[in-house]
């Protein structure tokens, strides 16, 4: 069964990159450019298994979104994990404290983030 | 009879009985006797295995023995050869996993950089393909003015405001690697660093179009989960330096011919105006 995974970025080529890395391991994406549009893509797909979420984003950042999804309540059975750069420690911790449920750094290392998607929602078997 | 006689011929009776019982097992006792005796000279008769058939037995065991410890070995040998194989096919996809994921992140980065004709949307790209597939902290992108032979930053991140623009064409590092076209990597740990030198950064990729070159890609810090360049990395820096110079150098004439284009249409319909007055 293909995993569906929110890809929460405002960069085309982490989308894609993303696209392209997890088809292998039959993951589904749904692409958000930022945290507003990544609320109506959940409200969109309530199926959704897990959310990638960029901290620095326009309209709304990463941790404005968690913070929403902490209020609305009803997302909270959707593990979400922050995409993190080094050196901006402060904003993964603050996101974890907010409810997320794991990190991977940047650059991205694709057997990283699938071991990360498996600890998260295990596949069948 | 009296009774005393009574009581004797009963006491003789009852002896009578115990002796007829002692004749009767005496009987069975003599055939099982003979029963045996028959089972002895059975047996007696029975041909006994020589000494020698014994040997040649336990001969014939030992060689089996020797030939199934033999086939255990040979199967043990087997199963090593077998887990060796499977444990290269392991390495090997891991290898192989890892190759697919380079050649994934290396067609995402050339679609990516042509899927634009707007020259800071290209220049956003190459950005995001630094900073995101490559893993670079500081870096900058530098064009080459031809008319003055000079290279200034057009795009940058995390760069402090003492990095320095306006390079001069074969000077220093970024200089020359823009003027031979040679790629510059600096040798060494490239996390050995005490703090960023913008005159001796780790990296410059120049942009080539054929031999020509347009600009370059300075790289001076890389970030801190990233230790070292890999195979990938120097794919993605020739890729860059064909690609990104091509994104760049089509995205800036489009730019120039949509202005110019802007401009003659002006004129035109300047021109149309000033007919249509006169007439």
């Amino acid at each position: 069964m293909l995993k569906k995974v929110l890809v929460i970025d405002d960069s085309a080529l982490i989308h894609q990159m993303y696209k392209m890395a997890l088809m292998r391991y039959k993951c589904t994406i749904i692409s958000a450019k930022n945290g507003q549009s990544g609320l109506d893509e959940l409200a969109r797909h309530p199926d959704i298994d897990l959310v990638l979420l960029d901290i620095n984003m326009p309209v709304m950042g990463g941790l404005e979104f968690l913070q929403k999804v902490k209020e609305l309540g009803k997302y909270s059975n959707i593990p979400i994990v922050i995409v993190s750069t080094e050196g901006k420690e402060e904003d993964t911790k603050k996101g974890m404290e907010m409810g997320a449920k794991g990190y991977v750094t940047k650059p991205i290392q694709t057997a990283a983030l699938h071991a990360m998607i498996e600890k998260l929602i295990p596949s069948p078997g | 009879m009296d009774p005393e006689g009574s009581a004797i011929s009963k006491k003789v009776e009852d002896f009578l009985n115990v002796f007829r019982k002692g004749e009767e097992f005496t009987q069975e006792l003599l055939k099982e006797n003979e029963k045996l005796r028959f089972k002895i000279a059975q047996l007696e008769t029975r041909p006994q295995p020589s000494h020698r058939e014994d040997g040649g037995q336990v001969n014939s065991l030992a060689e089996k023995i020797r030939l199934l410890e033999e086939e255990n070995s040979a199967l043990l040998d087997k199963f090593r050869l077998v887990e060796e194989e499977n444990k290269d096919f392991a390495n090997r996809y891991v290898e192989v996993e890892a190759e697919n994921n380079n050649l994934a992140n290396l067609y995402v980065a050339s679609y990516q950089l042509h899927s634009t004709l707007d020259f800071s949307e290209s220049l956003k790209i190459i950005l995001e393909i630094v900073m995101n597939l490559i893993g670079a902290e500081e870096f900058s992108i530098v064009m080459l003015d031809e008319k003055t032979n000079e290279l200034s930053i057009v795009a940058q991140e995390g760069m402090g405001p003492e990095a320095r623009s306006g390079i001069r064409l074969g000077q220093g590092i970024i200089g020359t690697a823009a003027k031979t076209g040679e790629a510059y990597y600096r040798q060494g740990d490239p996390t050995e660093l005490s703090g960023v030198d913008y005159d001796h950064p780790l990296i410059c990729i120049p942009l080539k179009i054929k031999e020509h070159v347009i600009g370059a890609i300075v790289i001076y810090k890389l970030l801190i989960q990233k230790p070292e360049l890999t195979g990938v990395d120097y794919e993605l820096f020739s890729m860059l330096a064909g690609h990104a110079a091509t994104a760049l150098f089509s995205s800036q004439l489009y730019s120039h011919s949509e202005r110019k284009l802007t401009t003659i249409q002006s004129f035109l319909d300047l021109l149309k105006d000033k007919k249509s007055s006169s007439s």
